[in-house]
């Protein structure tokens, strides 16, 4: 009996512990169709926005300290309270992140979803997602116009906040892959020396020390043949490999050079560790953390 | 019988399976080789479902970026295309496979000072363009036809 309330009185004091949830003022929310909106709402507010409206349970310790953690890392990753923040080509990634992640089953978490079951993304909605996501990639651009002036200029060092410089080196570096995304841009992937040995080794459980991914991102422009060509550049992103240096990120540093003046994303060092990091980590896995890895093919052929 | 026939199928299976593995293990990540030459250009072909790197050494390059269609003794151009398929890991992208053809042209000058322009196949077959095989004069022309891609 005394052992029974002084476990009581214990469970109510540490209850005194939990941290609450603050809701931050909604300051640029997102604008999507009703249809859209009302998926994110139900699926993805709770955690990614600043109405976080949680359940009784979700507020009991030691349950809170893993809710209140969770949301913390989904608004600093993604926060559809702030996403007029976002430029529109980032608010673009972000939908195409939305609709992998609900393919894969990443999100809404497992653990999420198995105490809150109406937030489980249904096939019906992830069809009006995907509807909406492929509509963003329609503003494609004119045919025939294929840009062939290389405005060469001088221009001054650049450098991702991390300390990763840009540097022309890729340019003699063999390619790795290709890719489009939908009907918005086409990529050529570059990796130096060590990344082409790790890629033919299939040695990249980790990846080597030292190994570089350089990706060059266009628009799409078709020409007269109906053929799909590089437009208009868009950037340039940058993955290079030293676990010791970028311990949050499974050891992959990320850089971002956008448009021909070639300025760096992210405003501090730890950006990546804020969005680029959480597809790579929860969908490519499988290939050291980077998507565009050559498929394997038959050598024969 | 029935318990013979049972274990018959059972080693079958394993054979099967052991087969399609072995032949899986086959399969390669394998990294194009332009031996020396710089990447000009990429293209796409949706309908082809097709990707295409055009390499050139320096005055390839050169001989790309410029807005007559002059060429010198010394270009040397290599044109390669995959199929491509979707990529597994992100809806919406897709990514290069199998290689399906590598295409080379060069540049000579002949002794009465005249241009050669060499065009060889080394691997499959070059794909239509428009929905038409082209002959090898339009295809040397088709492949020197490609502007540099832009880039700081």
């Amino acid at each position: 009996m005394i052992f029974g309330s002084i476990a009581l009185f214990v469970g109510i004091l540490v209850q005194l512990t939990g941290e609450e949830i603050v809701n931050p003022p909604v300051t640029a929310k997102i604008e999507a169709p009703t249809a859209v909106l009302a998926i994110l709402k139900r699926s993805c507010f709770n955690c990614h926005s600043n109405e976080t409206n949680l359940k009784w349970y979700d507020k009991i310790v030691p349950i809170s300290f893993k809710v209140k953690a969770d949301v913390d890392r989904a608004r600093e990753v993604m926060n559809f309270s702030e996403w007029g923040s976002l430029s529109p080509g980032e608010q673009k990634g972000k939908f195409w992140a939305i609709l992998n992640m609900i393919k894969a089953e990443k999100m809404p978490l497992k653990s999420y979803v198995s105490v809150h079951p109406e937030a489980r993304v249904l096939e019906s909605e992830y069809e009006i997602i995907k509807e909406h996501v492929l509509s963003l990639g329609k503003s494609a651009a004119p045919i025939g116009k294929v840009i062939t002036e290389n405005k060469v200029s001088p221009r001054p060092e650049r450098v991702s906040p991390n300390g990763i410089p840009y540097s022309d080196d890729f340019k003699h570096w063999k390619v790795i892959s290709m890719s489009t995304l939908y009907d918005n841009t086409m990529r050529v992937i570059y990796g130096n020396d060590i990344a082409v040995k790790a890629i033919e080794e299939d040695n990249f459980h980790p990846w080597p020390y030292g190994a570089k991914v350089v990706k060059a991102v266009w628009e799409q422009v078709e020409n007269k043949y109906g053929e799909v060509r590089p437009g208009k550049f868009v950037n340039f992103q940058v993955m290079v490999k030293d676990a010791k240096k970028y311990t949050d990120t499974e050891g992959w540093g990320f850089a971002k050079f956008s448009s021909l003046e070639l300025l760096p994303t992210g405003k501090t060092a730890s950006f990546a560790s804020k969005s680029c990091i959480s597809c790579h980590r929860q969908l490519a896995e499988e290939t050291g953390f980077l998507f565009n890895v050559p498929l394997k093919v038959n050598p024969k052929k | 019988m029935r318990p013979i026939i049972t274990i018959l199928s059972v080693f079958a299976i394993i054979l099967m399976n052991s087969c399609n593995k072995s032949s899986d293990h086959n399969f390669k990540r394998i990294v194009f080789d332009p031996e020396g030459l710089q990447v000009v250009t990429s293209s796409v072909n949706k309908k082809l479902e097709t990707m295409s790197i055009l390499y050139g050494n320096a005055e390839a390059y050169s001989a790309a970026l410029s807005a007559e269609s002059t060429h010198a003794a010394g270009e040397k151009y290599t044109f390669v295309t995959w199929k491509y398929d979707e990529n597994p890991l992100w809806y919406g992208t897709t990514i290069n496979g199998e290689l399906l053809c590598v295409e080379r042209v060069q540049v000579f000058s002949l002794d009465d000072g005249k241009l050669k322009i060499d065009y060889q196949i080394k691997l499959g077959k070059p794909l239509p363009v428009n929905g038409e095989i082209l002959n090898q004069q339009d295809r040397i022309d088709y492949i020197l036809e490609h502007k540099p891609s832009v880039m700081p």
